[in-house]
């Protein structure tokens, strides 16, 4: 639009005087502002890379950027830029100081995110420590030593287990991861160093974790993710920037943005956040590249010394987005051995209550039943048999034993459990819950 | 593919929109030529709202991502693309401010504004002082018509435009536009 244009388009009711067009050629001229070549390069970078991360046309095979610690290597912007075919030469990797803690988090929730059906590979180096001056310059105060897997990690020092994570993300057709996989292994023995493998199935978490013995977990299972290991949505660049960009608006004073530093060379962003997820007391310091603004790691440590957690460094170490198709047969398969049991499941009784009721045709409520067992005058059976005298000790524990019994089927369908597993899961469910309801006070394992 | 050829300014030469559009669903790198078209506008209206330049070319960029990742729920429907971009800056704008209420100020013509110096010295120096006079003037006026002129100088919409982005009718956003700045012409002119 020319100045003859502004003027017909401004004014309809009455001719511009000559005063009102030397304003307006005053305002035209005023208001005029040029970006610096420096957004070009910026914008351009990241064009580049949503185009590669997040865009909805998919890379057609899996692009593998190995990205090993050292100043010698070339940035991950650069390396997605040179992927995508264009010119490196104005492509700028540290931009000016972020606005907000807000603005670095759109920029890597933008810049991670997966498009539908898209997948994508990340490697972490991991160090697991009890306390964050066992790991360096992690914050945070002490803590106690984690309860580490029994084999495996790389001993790094007294209290430190050095470990690898493998990680698959894959979004649904909307766009939204559906499934995760975290890999956890020993890097001094990458062959047999399996320490840990985590599936994130929708809802469900499944794991299995090498110890003596070695354990399978399952929905409801009473150790269903171990302190010392870092969950899968944690290690989901994406999701991370999402959760706390969420965080940032719901509750600014806890993410604050930290002065710009470097780890492993390159130029970050940080940011501090305090009591992320479901852990008040965590202190969590999470680097976002400030060229490609991917999540390039966090450092974190309990701020409180009467609620210990593990401290935890975790870096980036490589990057790949896939199409769903470039990924491997077993990216979300558990592989947990035949020898591996079924870790019991936490007692539940709410849901034992429930079928209490049903099966004994009882009015006892969940609490009246626990006080049942914890005053140890009467059994469960008895308490059963006082409404539904022909109930027998098989029928009240086949009830009660029925909830685990789907959720076990339910799990060999998805993680490929044995039937071998299968029942000698349900065998020792079984004997449980036989003593829990035929002994006053329902057996030691209640207590 | 983007190249530096790609990311030259393309404001003024009359495009298939819509074709640039429907490229950028398909392929988020061919956002490119859209971020071009409109670029100075979306950065000048952002710098009279921002006084830190780097800050304005944050919140572009920022702008212009946003934009990128709403471009699949798009639709026409009688709003142009650039008045819908122009809502999803506004909206950008709006954030920013609530959360830099304390340390942000309306500088809505600050001296990096000004035009580069001319050849002409003298002239240089006359629309200096008009500009200064302006930034007093401007200061005075409600946040609305502020807005309005920050739309129109600097974004460079058109009055239906300003008025899709404001969700207005555009005969009253024609009259509030035509009345301020009558009053700032009688203003700026009894100031001299």
């Amino acid at each position: 639009m020319d100045y003859r244009d502004d003027l017909v388009d401004t004014f309809d009711e009455h001719m511009p005087s000559p005063a009102e067009r030397r304003l307006m050629a005053t305002l035209q001229r005023a208001y005029h502002a040029t970006p610096s070549p420096t957004l070009d390069a910026r914008m351009q970078a990241a064009l580049r890379t949503s185009a590669v991360l997040g865009g909805r046309q998919m890379v057609p095979a899996r692009r593998h950027l190995p990205l090993p610690a050292g100043r010698r290597l070339i940035p991950m912007g650069a390396a997605l830029a040179l992927l995508a075919g264009g010119s490196l030469g104005a492509l700028r990797l540290s931009g000016p100081q972020p606005v907000s803690a807000q603005t670095v988090l759109s920029r890597a929730a933008a810049a991670m995110r997966l498009g539908p059906g898209q997948a994508a590979h990340l490697s972490y180096d991991v160090t697991i420590a009890s306390t964050p001056a066992q790991i360096g310059d992690a914050p945070g105060s002490n803590g106690p030593v984690p309860s580490q897997p029994q084999t495996g990690g790389a001993a790094a020092g007294k209290g430190t287990m050095l470990s690898h994570a493998d990680v698959w993300v894959r979004a649904d057709a909307a766009g939204v991861p559906a499934q995760s996989s975290q890999t956890l292994s020993d890097p001094a023995n990458p062959a047999n160093g399996l320490l840990a493998r985590y599936l994130q199935l929708g809802q469900q978490t499944y794991g299995y974790i090498i110890g003596r013995p070695n354990w399978i977990v399952i929905p409801g299972s009473h150790d269903q993710h171990p302190g010392w290991m870092i969950p899968n949505a944690a290690l989901d660049g994406a999701g991370v920037a999402q959760d706390l960009s969420a965080l940032a608006q719901r509750s600014p004073q806890q993410v604050q943005l930290l002065p710009q530093r470097t780890i492993g060379g390159i130029a970050v962003d940080a940011l501090q956040v305090n009591g992320w997820a479901d852990a008040p007391a965590m202190r969590t310091t999470f680097y976002f590249d400030r060229g490609t603004f991917l999540l390039r790691g966090f450092d974190a440590a309990s701020s409180d010394p009467s609620y210990p957690t593990p401290a935890w460094r975790v870096r980036l170490t490589d990057y790949a987005a896939v199409a769903s198709t470039a990924l491997p047969v077993d990216a979300f398969a558990l592989h947990a051995p035949a020898d591996a049991q079924v870790d019991p499941p936490m007692i539940d009784f709410a849901g034992y209550a429930s079928a209490f009721q049903a099966t004994c045709r009882s009015t006892l409520t969940m609490d009246q039943l626990v006080r049942v067992v914890q005053t140890r005058q009467q059994t469960l059976l008895a308490a059963c048999q006082a409404t539904a005298p022909a109930v027998s000790a098989d029928d009240l524990v086949g009830a009660l034993l029925a909830p685990y019994r789907t959720t076990l089927a339910s799990a060999a369908a998805v993680i490929h459990l044995t039937q071998p597993q299968v029942d000698a899961a349900l065998a020792a469910q079984h004997q449980w819950l036989a003593t829990l309801v035929t002994t006053p006070g329902g057996g030691s394992s209640v207590n | 593919m983007l190249s530096a050829v790609a990311m030259a300014p393309d404001r003024e030469t009359p495009v298939d929109e819509r074709a640039w559009i429907q490229a950028a669903r398909d392929e988020r790198a061919a956002f490119a030529p859209l971020y071009c078209r409109y670029r100075d506008r979306v950065y000048a209206y952002v710098r009279t709202r921002t006084a830190d330049p780097a800050d304005a070319e944050d919140l572009t960029q920022q702008i212009f991502l946003r934009a990128l990742d709403a471009l699949p729920r798009y639709q026409e429907r009688g709003l142009p693309f650039v008045a819908w971009l122009f809502r999803i800056a506004r909206n950008t704008m709006s954030d920013y401010h609530r959360r830099h209420r304390s340390t942000v100020t309306w500088d809505l013509v600050p001296e990096s504004l000004q035009p580069a110096a001319t050849q002409d010295l003298e002239a240089d120096a006359i629309l200096r002082e008009a500009v200064g006079r302006l930034r007093t003037l401007l200061c005075d006026l409600d946040a609305e018509r502020r807005e309005l002129l920050a739309l129109r100088f600097g974004a460079r919409l058109t009055v239906g435009e300003i008025s899709a982005v404001l969700g207005k009718r555009e005969a009253a956003t024609r009259k509030t536009l035509a009345r301020t700045l009558r009053a700032l012409a009688l203003e700026m002119e009894g100031a001299n």
